[in-house]
């Protein structure tokens, strides 16, 4: 217990003794914070810059412009002569989406025969697209229904009649979880998330190699010889600090930005305690065997790189090729990402996460287990090459009289 | 003098190769990082969202419901369930991504001529991806009910087309430009290649320039005329190589995932020759400044995802507040990783206002970068030089 200790407040006094280590563990979660809650703190597309060419200019083509002029999302710049003008504004970035009304749109309506017109939207950010794609469908639905009920109810019939005979099946769209469509809901926890698996990894990378490097490995064997103890001590140390971050972190995310938590507190405790545990420990099995900290610090880095992606957050896992899909259950983050998200968004409790809890417990007991193993093994190493190096140069001082 | 810029040189040479690591996280890193990245999204749409179909009154229409949106490329019905509770939980635990909920009187309400009412409810947990499906799901239901309405103006005795003219008088059509299969890897491969260049490239600079405090021309042991020549050679090893190794990850992405390369190969070049230009200056400030290699990696690391964020690459700076928009202007990935992608999917050139100012912006702070680096360079030259002369000084007494 006095080793336990001992070994603990070593840890916190070495932390201590550097504000740098924990500014960036602590006050650089809470700065991604706070730089996502505010740089999506808008949520949604609106006024999406669009342009028109008409080349059949008349008052239902203006009925339809009309229509998108009065979505809140969308904001028509003017008109342009032709595709090749509009692609020209595109590039210049002065609409990100546009409608084309071809030569006989009017001429087709007046005789009774579908008329089309072309949605465009700027790919490049598909943000713009699926946006444009989703919203202008649902003003071009509603205009074409409109005028189809219209031209019935003039031969008189009810608007319901018409609606039914014009539209049989009717559908509403239900947007689960997100119902205001809001990308500070999509985005925020992931890339705060990721930040803060990406700090702690890199501190608990050098955690045990740091002492090897520092030549401080004799005084650790003098607090306790226990390579478990020493880490579970530094492994604790660095989850309390974490686990701090990650809960102001939580905290601003629901009260400064109004992201929904609908999750109960036992479910985030629980859940980020697991994710936390995971990282450190695997942080910690890369500090075991790499040969100094630059290089456990690197290793890290490339391991943790791609895990965003691979984790199914942003791009889902489905659409992963199927090795992908493999490579990405080795890491922690994607079974904490997606699991959490659905937490706050959805309020789920432990049976839609126990799967994951299951991997995240899995793979911080396998790597705890490693690092002390390898840890042992090391410094058993070390102590016998430095008994060997103290033999040798004991062997080799001549003996004094 | 000719001969130490050229000794310089080798030493660079030599110092990279007998470093695996260094070796690895220049050359190699970058180039086998990007293939992961652009791989995840090489399926370039989503397909086959996994969806529940709450079906209490099964009929030969609600099959024919189901089977639309089973047919869709978009779309796998994996169940079809009597409960919309079920259906919910299945949701929550992320078994399928959406429900379509056929009410009961839904194949009555059809015979008896009324409007028939579906829910289509999806996870838009992920906005992307919801929205897309959204899309789809419009035109799935969109077109069972054209074909529903056109066959009852069949049967009165119109042809298919004036049934259609009469239901749907106005129809669209989805034109996605510059991306025309609305495809992931399109949108994000060129960005996140340049967002990992940027991070492993300052790495390296700083690296190199953070070692040299160790042992090296910051230890105070060089004349100070050759501590500059080897500034020089410094920046120019790196610089051009980090330049080649730039041009080969975007060659190799572009080849390996098939990127249209619509704009000018030039203008790409010359962009990314003021990337390399600019993140020198910054990486050998940064190892300049930090204290050794890992303080300045972890510096890196931690800020990668608000490089991203800010970029604008994703979410664009006309939906950000002005303050960040300010404080973006002023990073280095702001003007590449957008303006990389502008050139090779829209095929856009330095005729244009935006990319001169991208390139104006990255030699301005490439130039002030460089500056103050040897500045601090010189600085810290001098300041090893007086630490060595203490110690000649400590030794001789």
């Amino acid at each position: 217990m006095k080793a336990f200790a001992k070994l603990f407040l070593r840890e916190w006094k070495y932390l201590l003794k550097r504000p740098r280590s924990l500014v960036l563990m602590i006050l650089l979660p809470i700065f991604v914070t706070c730089i996502c809650g505010s740089s999506y703190a808008k949520g949604y597309f609106s006024d999406l810059k669009m342009g028109v060419v008409d080349y059949s200019y008349s008052k239902q083509t203006r009925e339809v412009v009309e229509a998108f002029r009065q979505s809140p999302y969308f904001d028509i710049v003017g008109y342009y002569g032709d595709e090749e003008e509009i692609a020209e504004a595109m590039r210049d970035g002065e609409i990100v989406g546009c409608l084309i009304f071809p030569a006989d749109f009017t001429k087709k309506l007046q005789l009774g025969q579908q008329a089309e017109v072309l949605l465009g939207s700027s790919a490049v950010n598909m943000g713009y697209g699926s946006t444009i794609n989703l919203k202008g469908s649902e003003v071009l639905g509603t205009v074409s229904t409109q005028m189809a009920v219209k031209s019935l109810v003039a031969k008189g019939e009810t608007v319901d009649d018409a609606l039914a005979a014009m539209n049989p099946v009717g559908f509403y769209t239900r947007q689960w979880y997100n119902p205001t469509n809001n990308f500070s809901y999509f985005l925020t926890f992931g890339f705060v998330i990721a930040t803060v698996q990406q700090v702690l990894i890199y501190f608990a990378a050098i955690s045990l190699v740091r002492e090897k490097e520092s030549g401080h490995l004799e005084e650790l064997r003098g607090i306790s010889k226990s390579t478990t103890l020493q880490v579970i001590v530094k492994c604790l140390v660095y989850f309390m600090i974490s686990l701090l971050a990650w809960g102001i972190c939580s905290c601003i995310i629901r009260g400064v930005y109004d992201i929904p938590m609908k999750g109960s507190w036992q479910v985030w405790l629980a859940y980020s305690s697991l994710f936390l545990l995971s990282i450190i420990a695997m942080g910690q099995f890369f500090s075991s065997f790499m040969p100094n900290p630059v290089l456990a610090t690197s290793l890290s880095l490339v391991f943790t790189s791609p895990s965003l992606v691979l984790s199914g957050y942003t791009w889902p896992t489905i659409a992963l090729p199927a090795f992908y899909q493999k490579l990405a259950q080795v890491f922690p983050l994607t079974h904490f990402v997606i699991g959490y998200r659905n937490v706050a968004l959805t309020g789920c409790g432990f049976e839609a996460i126990r799967g994951d809890m299951m991997i995240l417990g899995g793979i911080t007991v396998v790597c705890l287990v490693l690092s002390c193993i390898i840890w042992h093994l090391r410094l058993t190493h070390t102590e016998k090459k430095t008994q060997q190096g103290t033999v040798e140069m004991e062997e080799n001082t001549p003996v004094q009289v | 003098m000719i001969l130490t810029f050229f000794k310089g040189f080798w030493r660079e040479l030599i110092r990279l190769l007998k470093d695996p690591r260094g070796l690895f996280m220049f050359l190699i890193a970058p180039l086998l990082l990007n293939i992961v990245v652009c791989g995840a999204f090489q399926n370039g749409i989503v397909n086959h969202i996994p969806l529940a179909a709450v079906d209490t009154a099964s009929s030969a229409k609600t099959r024919e419901l189901i089977r639309a949106f089973d047919e869709s490329d978009r779309f796998d019905v994996t169940a079809v369930l009597q409960d919309t509770e079920e259906a919910k939980r299945m949701l929550e635990a992320g078994e399928v991504e959406g429900i379509i909920v056929i009410p009961e009187n839904y194949t009555r309400a059809l015979q008896l001529g009324q409007q028939a009412e579906v829910l289509v409810g999806v996870n838009s947990a992920n906005n992307l991806v919801g929205n897309s499906a959204i899309v789809s799901v419009m035109q799935v239901v969109k077109t069972i009910s054209t074909e529903i309405a056109v066959k009852s103006y069949v049967a009165s005795g119109s042809s298919v087309d004036e049934g259609m003219a009469q239901v749907m008088p106005v129809s669209s059509v989805l034109r996605p430009w510059f991306n025309p299969q609305f495809s992931y890897l399109m949108y994000l491969g060129l960005g996140l290649t340049g967002l990992v260049y940027h991070q492993l490239f300052l790495m390296a600079v700083a690296s190199a320039f953070g070692e040299e405090k160790k042992e090296g021309i910051l230890t105070g042991t060089m004349p100070k005329r050759d501590c500059i020549l080897h500034f020089f050679n410094k920046m120019i090893f790196y610089g051009v190589i980090g330049f080649l190794n730039i041009l080969l990850n975007y060659a190799v992405i572009m080849k390996l995932f098939g990127f249209p390369m619509r704009g000018r190969q030039a203008d790409l070049i010359l962009l990314c020759g003021c990337f390399v230009f600019c993140l020198l200056g910054f990486g050998a400030l940064l190892g300049l400044l930090c204290k050794n290699t890992i303080h300045a990696m972890q510096w890196l690391m931690a800020l990668t995802y608000p490089f991203f964020i800010l970029s604008g690459f994703s979410w664009p700076h006309t939906e950000m507040p002005a303050a960040l928009v300010r404080v973006a202007d002023f990073l280095p990935a702001t003007h590449f990783m957008s303006p990389v992608r502008d050139i090779v999917l829209m095929g856009i050139g330095f005729e244009r206002a935006s990319l001169v100012h991208s390139r104006t912006m990255l030699l301005m702070m490439g130039i002030v970068a460089f500056l103050l680096s040897l500045v601090v360079f010189f600085w810290k030259v001098q300041w090893a030089e007086k630490k060595q002369t203490a110690r000649e000084e400590v030794v001789e007494a």
